[in-house]
């Protein structure tokens, strides 16, 4: 991928993960149990690094290593919340866990399994972390049928360890339905609200207390020292014969 | 490398505005343009345009280490010699540079040119790391463009790292200084502050005008802070030649960019490499206006060594001037081949490969009616296509 993963600003907080999974994109949306066929890669649903390994589809080690990069890259890729609340009226209560995400303390949903993606022809692999499905108002909208968003329906199934049909969601809002007995995939359509709903506004920017999200305006200066200023504009007369300074 | 039209989202200009990027019309004039969209193979971006990128980037900062050496280099750029320690010393203590944008012509058939390197006050940022990101991310949900395309377009994740890199991760306050009254200039500040807070760094903005000085000859702020870290939206060489110029020296304040970017972000630069690497593919023959050797150019352009937005330019085809552009600025000039752009029905267009910390970055593309890019010029989203 050539572009940022994920991109923030102040003004409204986390605009997006990327849609980083270019095997789910073009995978076609079939429960196939067989395979995601067309692009040689197969794409695999596990609740757990247990599941993963029982399956015997890839090799233990894959299982391992996988599982572990998905779990690391989770508090990166997952949407960040600044209250529990915002958080579970998006994931459900109990789905989601405190972070800390470059310095600030968040909330993100609980990773509740891995997408792994082999290669059929020779031993690659990736993967990335899967979270409940999204049940918040925002998910389901009246009127919405349940055949575009199947997560409308599936407000209790949970991503947990059950074996029976269920569906995950991934750090872009994209709804991944994984059906009984089966570890093929199918996709649901991404959210119609593209933006996130991450209510982070702003990354730890205080010095004094790193883990907390600073509400405050960003010219906290107690700490810096101070001088006494003799003279100022010395500088900027320039600009006054030009339009711009950038180029 | 293709143009293509395309349908815009309904809703851009309010999401525009919401993101803080109120200059996406001026004057009247749209300068986001997302009717149109130019397409690249992922061979067209890594081979033509990002690796040229990294290389001219490698080019350049061979030329600093070289040109500090040599007082007849400082002087041809312009270099007023009481800062001639200042820029030395700043690229042998390795002070670390943040961003910068290549000016490429590219037509998608023939070599990249660079036609020059904005090295110093890049702006049009907001635009190519922000907006046009979530332009292709719209675009894909709405089935616009095809799922799996891509954008070369790193900046935003590159300049929260490389902002905390600044100064080997530690954590301190950056002041980011820019113009009073210019809004794209201040938009341009806001966003890097931004970054910088995304970094875990504390960030002051303040106006240009309003830097003091203590008596110990130390830059402060409007709030007698002492500025450590400025990040500054203003050109080295009006820096040299105002008032507080003269405390630059002696002042203990690390400046982004750093002084030695002040070689590099002068048209005078395109005559050095061209010496320094004659025929390089990416490079365009140049030659400062003086030397009898532009008599050999043929077609050619004309550039004053710090003009801006494309102001004060003369395009000269066969033996006559085509196309000139009015301005203030004067002093020395260069000459330089005229390079083939991508040409499309009524205009140019020229790509913007941005460098964060020295690496490429990604690209922004504008589009203007002639030959000359100015700040008239729109900007243009690109895509990637799917493999």
């Amino acid at each position: 991928m050539k572009r940022s993963e994920y991109v923030a600003i102040g003004a409204i907080g986390l605009l997006a993960v990327a849609t980083v999974w270019p095997l789910i994109q073009t995978a076609p949306p079939e429960n196939d149990p067989a395979l995601n066929k067309g692009d040689g890669f197969q794409s695999l649903a596990f609740a757990s690094l247990a599941e993963c390994k029982d399956a015997q589809i890839v090799t233990e080690a894959i299982c391992d290593t996988e599982y572990a990069k998905a779990s690391m890259a989770s508090v990166e890729d997952a949407p960040k919340f600044e209250a529990l609340k915002d958080c579970e009226t998006e994931y459900g209560a109990n789905q989601c866990r405190p972070a800390t995400w470059n310095g600030a303390s968040v909330y993100i949903p609980a990773m509740a399994g891995v997408l792994i993606a082999r290669s059929l022809a020779g031993a690659a692999a990736a993967s990335q972390p899967l979270y409940p499905p999204r049940v918040g108002p925002q998910s389901c909208p009246p009127g919405v049928s349940a055949i575009d968003r199947p997560e409308c329906q599936s407000r209790s199934a949970g991503g947990g360890g059950s074996s029976r049909s269920s569906y995950y969601s991934t750090g872009s809002g994209r709804t991944i339905s994984r059906t009984a007995g089966a570890v093929a995939i199918s996709l649901g359509l991404p959210p119609r609200t593209a933006v996130s709903r991450s209510s982070v506004s702003r990354t730890g920017s205080s010095s004094s207390s790193p883990g907390t999200p600073s509400r405050s305006s960003s010219s906290t200066t107690t700490s810096h020292s101070t001088s006494t200023t003799v003279s100022r504009g010395g500088f900027g007369s320039t600009s006054r014969s030009y339009s711009s300074s950038g180029s | 490398m293709q143009r293509i039209r395309l349908t815009e989202r309904p809703d851009w200009r309010m999401k525009a505005e919401s993101y803080g990027f109120p200059f996406h019309t001026i004057g009247g004039e749209v300068y986001w343009d997302e009717s149109i969209a130019w397409r690249f193979s992922l061979r067209e971006i890594e081979e033509d345009l990002e690796a040229p990128t990294g290389e001219l980037e490698q080019l350049c900062l061979a030329f600093v280490a070289e040109a500090i050496k040599h007082p007849a280099i400082l002087t041809r750029l312009g270099i007023p010699e009481m800062y001639w320690s200042f820029v030395r010393e700043s690229w042998q203590r390795g002070d670390r540079n943040l961003y910068g944008r290549f000016d490429l012509a590219y037509d998608g058939k023939t070599p990249a040119k660079l036609l020059e390197y904005n090295a110093d006050t890049p702006t049009s940022l907001f635009e190519a790391s922000v907006f046009q990101w979530s332009w292709l991310e719209d675009q894909m949900a709405a089935g616009g463009l095809p799922a799996g395309s891509d954008q070369f377009n790193s900046l935003h994740e590159r300049l929260v790292k490389a902002l905390r890199n600044i100064r080997r991760g530690q954590h301190f306050l950056l002041h980011l200084a820019s113009v009073a009254d210019s809004q794209e200039d201040k938009a341009t500040v806001a966003y890097l502050a931004d970054c910088a807070r995304q970094a875990g760094l504390e960030t002051k903005e303040l106006p240009i005008e309003q830097i003091g000085i203590d008596s110990g000859g130390q830059f402060t702020d409007g709030d007698d802070v002492l500025i450590r870290v400025l990040f500054k939206l203003y050109p080295w060489e009006w820096l040299f030649k105002e008032a507080f110029g003269r405390h630059l020296p002696a002042a203990r304040t690390q400046f982004i960019e750093p002084p030695w970017k002040a070689l590099l972000s002068t048209k005078g630069l395109m005559p050095m490499l061209w010496e320094m690497a004659p025929n390089h593919k990416n490079l365009l023959a140049s030659y400062f206006a003086d030397d009898p050797r532009c008599a050999s150019l043929g077609d050619r352009v004309e550039k004053p060594l710090h003009s801006r937005e494309g102001a004060n330019i003369r395009v000269i085809r066969a033996g006559a001037e085509t196309q000139s552009t009015p301005g203030d600025y004067g002093g020395p000039a260069i000459v330089q081949a005229l390079a083939p752009t991508a040409e499309f029905p009524g205009g140019h267009a020229i790509i913007g490969s941005w460098v964060v910390a020295s690496e490429p970055a990604g690209i922004g593309i504008r589009e203007d009616a002639g030959l000359i890019t100015r700040d008239t010029a729109r900007f243009v989203p690109h895509f990637i296509e799917g493999e």
